[in-house]
């Protein structure tokens, strides 16, 4: 394995290494590039104020990603675009990605907000972090000054949410899990069960111990050496290196119907009349948190089975198969226990080498959540207080951002395999209750199960709560690839 | 194959038949109707079930059928592409190629007129469509059964108790009953009253004890002449072996990566069931060594695929800590052309990536044995090593060597492997007593 010395964090762009909690105001701009000529120089620009891995951004942070597009229009040779991986060429868009995915019928890509086939193709990622709204403001205007004069073209500007206590939409604090890259951490090297640096970067070995694919360049398309050489032939420059892939969905969350459901669905039973609402509420919430897999605080179901308990300050730190094989703390489809298997799922549940397994198919998340809050406490018991409230749908949900090496392997297993898959972990019609795919091969599969003792709860007619409203793949390259790009 | 060996094999097969079967016809087709067949084979496959052509659904022993149009080997100046049916069914060959003729002959004869050969309309009757049919049954080399001795028609029924079980179950409050044990009491008891599925309360057709016992002195009798074989012929096997070490330094491996157009042009027909057949062909590295090495090779798998991974575990070896795939339901390997090609089909459960990842991370080493004879194969190392593991080069290779399937069809779409098994499980778990635990164990599968 590389050592920590040898990686250059000055090449790579600081989102890789962080997540700028300091900074919290933060938004996303899409622009596609209309006269490449005239664009070049304020890229260049633009380029020179990129947030690398080494600083620590106290004011604000700018990171830049690009479409496949977006590098064909920067004149990229053909056989360098086509030496890029296969998901990130094909785009999200294709009839199996959209299948997959679970972008079909109302996700369809046509209704996409950005990045659909109906709207302006997307060329470049700009993702600005401040630290309040003013220096964000600041910022950002100053971006888009005489930018159509630069040949280039503001499609979307997508807005931000911090929410108290680092939490989504429904009330769940999120970010916790996030896979342990032992070289973005000398600090705690003693944390087993790393996942391996080529996970999340290119040009570094992978789960496999291998290189991932990635693009490279003739030594003689790189004249100038902007690029390293890469470790396998000194003939060829590595482009890939120090860089990765980003993938950025917009998903929206329709928070009062997540609750009213759950509401319906955990008491529907006749004596629910009869019930003051605090224990009405319980069970609801309750009921939530067995779909996530996490109370509201963040507090593992496998750590604290029976209610929250917000004292438990590691929430990462547990495993399934020894405590939980049965599903009887966290239920086997809820949400976690599908997108994080941990040490669940074959080969050998409860060994190393079922975790090995889970590690190759992690993501580093980035996303932020956007759109206001149905109530600012972040509070389920307030929420459930105020499902009504609301006359019109609210725009809010998860600006989903995540990164990794291999977007197939990666995020599209993630999403197709474990979360949409009804299939999942010997269930038979069984989504993921909260991300899942409700119609998967043209039949309704809304089903959650809680595992129990002697016989499982079924819930039924599970509708959807996240909406895909755009999406696309992009490159978020490393500062030598980015100057040979801009070249 | 000669036609005594045939005729002793026939006999055999008479005497102790396997419960399921794997059919695969290969047919020449004729250049000028390809285009047309096509289009048929197009129209089948919007609805394999219940098209009018060639409705998949009548045949109760059938499992998967697919068909496959295969370019002929690399002279491409001569047009041979031919039309490969293939099927996976319980019972015999013969009796299901009976079936195809009682009930679809109207749709073969559309779908075979495109062949080079096929009886003219008036000639045809069932005998010459059968005696045509069965001239061009290909033999496979190996064949892997999930589950052997399994139907489909059972997988169906099973299934069905299942979902009546479950809407039972969403009906009633558990918690009234005072015991686990009793719970199951009325599940049995409902099973019972419900003549529907009080089938279930049967136990399940298991094969026949003498067919158990033929099978056990069968591979006994083969593990006997292997040991022989170890003992008397080791040096030549590490001859043999040490031989294929050195020519592993030669071997050529694929470097190219597959057409993005052809990737998605393969993926448009697939996930669109709980599993997805695969089909892949590819030929073999040239010599009398290596053909020498994958026949014996399939011989060996054949025998561990019938006699060791027959209950739903594909090469998990417990004893040397090697974890198996229980996700695939029936797989084959048949080779083409005179040796000059192998042709890997199978039917597995989830996507293309998490087979693909499964093959890797899991059984690299048993894919590594008998397709390192591959040409283009990613090196190995001492013929188990590498290979496989080496993900990029391997997914490449499987890109380049993917074949369309023109029709597919399952007789269970809804249904991964894992739940087949669970199925099965509920149905044997309504027969005879349990203990508390035992019932708690049981009833964790509903």
């Amino acid at each position: 394995m590389t050592s920590t010395k040898t990686i250059d964090f000055n090449d790579i762009q600081a989102l890789v290494t962080r997540g700028f909690g300091t900074l919290p105001s933060a938004c996303y701009l899409l622009l596609s590039i209309h006269d490449t000529h005239m664009a070049l120089p304020w890229l260049r620009d633009l380029a020179g104020q990129i947030s690398y891995a080494d600083t620590h951004p106290n004011e604000r942070a700018f990171n830049l990603a690009m479409t496949y597009h977006g590098l064909a229009k920067l004149q990229v040779e053909q056989s360098t675009l086509d030496s890029f991986s296969d998901e990130f060429r094909s785009g999200m868009n294709t009839p199996h990605k959209r299948h997959i995915l679970g972008d079909e019928n109302e996700n369809a890509p046509e209704h996409w907000l950005w990045g659909g086939p109906a709207t302006e193709q997307i060329d470049l990622l700009l993702l600005c972090y401040a630290k309040d709204e003013a220096t964000l403001n600041t910022f950002t205007n100053r971006l888009q000054i005489g930018m159509t004069e630069q040949g280039l073209k503001l499609i979307e500007k997508l807005d931000s949410e911090p929410l108290a206590d680092n939490k989504e939409h429904f009330g769940f604090r999120d970010g916790i899990a996030q896979p342990y890259v032992a070289e973005f951490n000398p600090s705690k090297p003693n944390k087993t069960h790393s996942v391996a640096l080529g996970e999340i970067l290119l040009g570094y070995p992978n789960g496999y111990d291998r290189y991932t694919q990635r693009p490279l360049v003739r030594a003689d398309q790189d004249p100038h050496n902007l690029l390293t050489t890469s470790n396998e032939s000194t003939d060829l420059h590595d482009l890939g290196f120090n860089g990765t892939y980003l993938v950025f969905r917009q998903l929206f969350q329709d928070v009062p119907a997540f609750w009213n459901s759950l509401n319906k669905l955990a008491n529907d039973e006749n004596n629910s009349s009869t019930e003051d609402s605090d224990t009405s509420k319980k069970k609801t919430i309750s009921l939530a948190a067995k779909m996530v897999g996490r109370w509201p605080s963040g507090t593992a179901l496998v750590q604290s089975p029976k209610q929250d308990d917000p004292n438990i300050t590691e929430q990462d730190n547990f495993s399934y198969h020894a405590s939980d094989s049965g599903g009887l703390k966290c239920p086997l489809g809820a949400h976690i226990r599908r997108t994080n298997p941990r040490d669940s799922l074959e080969p050998e549940p409860g060994s190393d080498k079922s975790i090995e397994f889970s590690n190759r198919h992690r993501i580093l998340r980035r996303g932020r959540a956007y759109g206001p809050p149905l109530d600012p406490s972040m509070d389920p018991t307030q929420f459930l207080e105020q499902i009504n409230k609301e006359k019109a749908p609210v725009a809010r949900g998860l600006h989903f951002i995540c990164l990794n090496a291999n977007i197939g392997r990666q995020f599209e297993f993630v999403q197709h395999t474990w979360a949409n898959n009804p299939n999942f972990n010997g269930l038979y019609q069984d989504p993921d209750p909260i991300i899942g795919a409700r119609s998967i091969n043209g039949l309704q599969r809304d089903q959650f199960t809680v595992q129990k003792c002697p016989s499982r709860l079924q819930f039924d007619g599970l509708p959807a709560f996240v909406q895909t409203r755009g999406g696309s793949y992009f490159f978020l390259p490393s500062r030598r690839a980015l100057s040979y790009f801009l070249s | 194959m000669t036609p005594l060996v045939e005729h002793a094999k026939n006999i055999l097969e008479a005497i102790h038949p396997m419960p399921q079967n794997a059919l695969t016809i290969q047919i020449p087709i004729i250049k000028s109707k390809e285009s047309a067949l096509r289009k048929l084979l197009a129209i089948i496959n919007q609805d394999p079930p219940d098209n009018a052509i060639l409705p998949f659904s009548v045949f109760n022993h059938l499992h998967f059928a697919r068909f496959l149009l295969l370019d002929g080997p690399d002279h491409p100046e001569t047009y041979d592409t031919s039309l490969i049916f293939m099927a996976n069914v319980d019972g015999k060959i013969s009796d299901f190629i009976d079936e195809l003729l009682k009930h679809v002959s109207g749709g073969l004869d559309q779908i075979l007129c495109a062949c080079i050969g096929y009886p003219s309309k008036t000639k045809r009757t069932r005998s010459s469509r059968k005696a045509f049919l069965s001239s061009r049954v290909l033999g496979c080399q190996a064949f892997y059964i999930n589950t052997v001795g399994r139907s489909a028609l059972m997988i169906r029924q099973e299934h069905e108790l299942r979902d009546a079980l479950q809407l039972f179950l969403n009906d009633l409050d558990s918690s009234s009953f005072k015991s686990t044990r009793a719970l199951r009491n009325a599940v049995i008891e409902f099973v019972g009253n419900n003549p529907e599925i009080s089938w279930a309360l049967v136990s399940r057709a298991q094969p026949s004890l003498l067919w158990r016992a033929i099978e056990n002195i069968r591979f006994a009798a083969i593990t006997a002449v292997g040991i022989l074989i170890l003992a008397w012929c080791w040096p030549l096997l590490v001859t043999w072996v040490a031989t294929l070490r050195l020519r592993e330094f030669q071997d050529q491996e694929d470097t190219h990566r597959p057409k993005l157009e052809r990737l998605n042009q393969l993926r448009a027909s697939e996930d669109i069931a709980a599993h997805n057949p695969f089909a892949a062909v590819g030929y073999l590295k040239t010599g009398l060594l290596r053909r020498a090495t994958a026949r014996s090779l399939l011989v060996g798998a054949q025998v561990v695929l019938r006699h060791v991974f027959n209950r739903g575990d594909l090469a998990g070896i417990p004893l040397l800590g090697l974890a198996g795939v229980d996700t695939i339901h029936f797989a084959r390997w048949t080779m083409l052309d005179n040796d000059k090609r192998l042709l890997f089909t199978s039917n597995y459960d989830g996507s293309l990536e998490s087979y693909m990842v499964d093959f890797i991370d899991k059984v690299a080493w048993g894919l590594n044995l008998i397709f390192s004879n591959g040409k283009g194969y990613p090196k190995t190392h001492w013929i188990v090593h590498e290979g496989a593991r080496k993900e990029q080069r391997f997914k490449d290779y499987l890109g380049n060597h993917q074949i369309e399937n023109q029709v597919w069809f399952t007789a269970y779409p809804q249904l991964t492997a894992v739940n087949i098994a669970n199925n099965e499980a509920i149905h044997d778990g309504l027969q005879g007593r349990m203990n508390e635990r035992q019932a708690r164990v049981w009833l964790k599968r509903l």
